[in-house]
């Protein structure tokens, strides 16, 4: 199959992706259209849903998730409701290697456009399901956001202050975790049919995604019993938001995970003449319990913030970084586009959306033969659709003339 | 099953250089999967996951973490002193035989070792070689280090999460190294694979960890860029819909519910019938619930607040609205009947942990689907990679380890 000419070469040139997905999906196709795939973006002939996904630019109405997520995929707009539509579904689904979709468990077997069906006369055929709670199970029918996903997940439970109520992750993250490990399956399965000729599905359960995404959680409870819940702001000394001329500085001086950078931190204090330093050197503050009561955390924090308070955010960074202190500046989304070791990789890149000055997010990874494909054009609605149906329509021409 | 069955990475062998919490959680998808991954460790200097727990009953051991069982499920494990010489010179032999090789160290290390993707790339085209910085391999601040939590900070995570009266409190967890950083790492290594069996050309693959979770924050930055203001948090409520949150119920547990159409209200509606609240008509469109977004919220919670919040999520549920208990993972191991019919958490036997929870893979591919075997006991595979697989003699073998080499 030949790709269109636009496409610059990809580790998944000529692979042709179907997008039928919501925001639990999207991720994975927006990953297949990096890497170079053809992916056609399946939307309803009333207009896709996630056009209005937030955030949406206040300067030109049109949501910034829709044009991140799909920039680059060609988008035709189908009536699934109808005969016509669902027929050409079918077609498009025979003129390609990958399915990724999002439907409701069921809805698509009603229609007969489930893999089950359309696989029969296309055996290689992958087909990727991303929902909520997955394909199967007692729950399978269930509905859910990125909010209650999080919440199902056992995610939400693990952030925001204990006096307060737990706190979601801003920005669907949802879409980011499923998404990934969709495009990992999806992956796996097209290496599988490139060595056996034969595809499959692949079902993702949003939940099961997010259950994976709870550093040892789960661990934690099934082997002693204990249950993590969010941990209070600072909960050990050493740990926290300081303040600096012209910001906060995060410093991660724990001793739990690599203990060293207490150790280097205690023994630059000192060597400045810190206040309060010498006491910080005392055995006691290598007792974690110690650490997380009250008056360790407050005590230690009003020494460090005499080091820190004194300078700009930056330059102290580099300074902790020196003496391998683990730390990292406080920064807000516009403090990005400032950050040295961004320029330095010349991440950030500028293309207009639909007349409009953009600069978009670099790549996630770097491939040296094969290269990320720079975001492409924000598709507005059925923009492609005659150019798909076309190629629909010469695939079934060709079909009739062998037949 | 697995001496039946055919694990679809199966022939592709990895050696593993990564620690900590992203990289190894990135190749044990690949060895679940059937790749031979050999995680390359020391006794001089662990994997920090092998000691700090959570540990099998409680007692502490290297062998004993199932914090880093979970993260090194199917591997195999060599442990060598990469300080003695001999044992560089046997790693670069076994890194002959690998498809690739992956690190997540600071840039230079492995190149001080001759262990670089220029030399072992040499004399053969093949190799896909994966490092994964956590700023990339140049640049100003390419030699700083981090972990999860300064990455959140890094990456401007933490500068959006926060309460909606502008309290920052950012993720509670390392969360680029669960599921991001080692998935964007995944797809990158498989397509380098399905490039390699295109072409035959291996090549050099990086995922800068900072790069990586920026792409979490993709839509907010692209927003940004066009109308130059920072996203004000919004903690767990909505700018677009109305009742949306999460709300008290009885214990201390919460309840997520997220009304976003009419069908969900009508949903609530059935299931608070009684409430006053759920029969005002002007609530009946989106807009009126927008406008009184406050006081209908004030309304749920005391109306949610008595309530077991497990039964009341199986009734919104029932009646079609979105919602679900904030979940801790005593839920999710033993209450949710979701996890256990997906089998979402399994049991696999570890030669001194007895039986340890491990989450399963959470993808079910329908005709290959992976297997979760256990994590290996540090060098536990010494006899097998270096014996067997590059032929070194029993005498050799017990020369070496006097030396040190296999420390």
């Amino acid at each position: 199959m030949t790709p269109p000419q636009t496409l610059i070469p990809g580790a998944l040139n000529g692979v042709r992706v179907i997008d039928l997905t919501d925001n639990n999906g999207v991720y994975a196709t927006k990953m297949l259209v990096d890497l170079g795939a053809d992916v056609i973006r399946v939307e309803s002939i009333s207009g896709d849903p996630m056009r209005k996904v937030e955030p949406v630019v206040k300067a030109t109405g049109e949501s910034a998730f829709y044009a991140y997520m799909n920039a680059g995929k060609r988008v035709v707009a189908l009536d699934l409701e109808s005969p016509e539509g669902q027929a050409l579904f079918a077609s498009l689904v025979d003129a390609a290697e990958i399915v990724v979709e999002s439907t409701r468990p069921g809805d698509l077997a009603a229609k007969n456009l489930d893999y089950q069906t359309l696989s029969a006369d296309h055996p290689s055929l992958i087909w990727t399901t991303v929902t909520p709670f997955g394909s199967d199970g007692p729950r399978a029918h269930w509905q859910a956001d990125d909010l209650v996903s999080q919440a199902m997940g056992g995610l939400l439970t693990l952030s925001g202050l204990p006096e307060r109520e737990p706190l979601r992750l801003p920005g669907e993250q949802s879409s980011f975790m499923a998404g990934l490990h969709a495009a990992t399956g999806t992956l796996i399965a097209y290496w599988n049919c490139m060595e056996t000729g034969q595809g499959q599905h692949v079902d993702v359960s949003v939940q099961d995604c997010i259950a994976h995404t709870l550093e040892s959680a789960i661990q934690a409870y099934t082997c002693n019993g204990v249950v993590r819940e969010r941990q209070a702001r600072s909960a050990e000394a050493g740990v926290g938001m300081f303040p600096c001329t012209d910001g906060e500085i995060f410093v991660y001086a724990n001793i739990g995970m690599i203990a060293s950078s207490w150790d280097n931190l205690v023994r630059w204090l000192r060597e400045e003449g810190i206040p309060g330093a010498e006491e910080l050197a005392d055995e006691k503050w290598r007792d974690l319990t110690f650490r997380r009561t009250d008056e360790a955390r407050t005590r230690s924090a009003e020494v460090i913030r005499q080091l820190t308070k004194t300078r700009g955010k930056y330059e102290i960074y580099e300074q902790l970084q020196q003496r391998f202190i683990l730390s990292a500046p406080m920064s807000q989304i516009g403090d990005l586009f400032n950050n040295q070791q961004l320029k330095f990789l010349d991440w950030f890149s500028s293309r207009p959306i639909h007349g409009h000055q953009a600069t978009w997010p670099g790549p996630a990874f770097r491939m040296s033969e094969t290269p990320r494909r720079h975001p492409g054009e924000v598709p507005p609605p059925g923009a492609h659709t005659a150019e798909i149906l076309e190629i629909i329509g010469s695939r079934s021409e060709h079909k009739e003339q062998v037949q | 099953m697995s001496d039946q069955r055919r694990l679809p990475l199966t022939g592709i062998r990895v050696l593993d250089f990564t620690w900590g919490g992203a990289g190894p959680f990135a190749t044990k998808a690949l060895a679940d999967h059937g790749a031979e991954v050999i995680k390359v460790e020391t006794n001089t200097h662990y994997d920090f996951p092998r000691t700090m727990g959570p540990y099998a009953g409680g007692i502490a051991g290297v062998n004993r973490s199932a914090y880093f069982t979970n993260r090194n499920s199917s591997k195999l494990s060599i442990s060598v002193n990469l300080k003695k010489p001999e044992a560089v010179k046997l790693v670069k032999r076994l890194a002959a035989t690998c498809d690739l090789v992956v690190n997540n160290f600071r840039a230079g290390i492995l190149e001080k070792l001759g262990l670089g993707y220029q030399k072992l790339s040499a004399g053969r085209t093949d190799l896909i070689y994966v490092s994964m910085p956590l700023q990339g391999s140049s640049g100003p601040q390419a030699n700083f280090s981090g972990v999860g939590h300064t990455l959140n900070v890094l990456s401007g995570i933490y500068g959006v999460t926060g309460y909606p009266d502008g309290q920052l409190v950012g993720p509670g967890t390392n969360y680029p190294d669960h599921s991001v950083n080692p998935g964007h790492a995944l797809v990158a290594i498989l397509a380098a694979l399905i490039h390699r069996r295109r072409t035959g050309q291996g090549q050099y693959v990086e995922i800068s960890q900072l790069e990586s979770t920026m792409n979490l924050l993709g839509p907010s930055i692209l927003a940004y860029s066009m109308d130059g203001e920072n996203p004000a948090p919004l903690g767990n409520w909505s700018r677009t819909a109305a009742p949306y949150g999460l709300f008290p119920c009885a214990n201390d547990r919460f309840i997520a519910i997220s009304v976003t159409t009419d069908s969900h209200w009508q949903g609530l509606s059935r299931v608070a019938a009684g409430q006053s609240w759920a029969t005002d008509p002007a609530l009946a469109t989106a807009e009126g619930r927008l406008d009184s977004a406050e006081p209908l919220r004030a309304a749920i919670a005391e109306w949610t607040a008595g309530q077991d919040a497990q039964t009341l999520m199986n009734a919104l549920q029932e009646a079609g609205v979105p919602a679900g208990v904030v979940q801790n993972s005593a839920d999710l191991v033993d209450i949710d009947p979701q996890i256990r019919t997906r089998e979402t958490l399994i049991t696999v036997d570890h030669p001194e942990m007895g039986p340890v929870v491990y989450n399963n893979i959470p993808f079910k591919m329908s005709r290959t689907p992976g297997e979760i075997r256990s994590a290996p006991l540090i060098g536990e595979h010494n006899e097998k990679v270096f014996g067997e697989w590059l032929g070194v003699s029993p005498d050799e073998m017990r020369r070496l380890a006097e030396e040190g080499v296999f420390e």
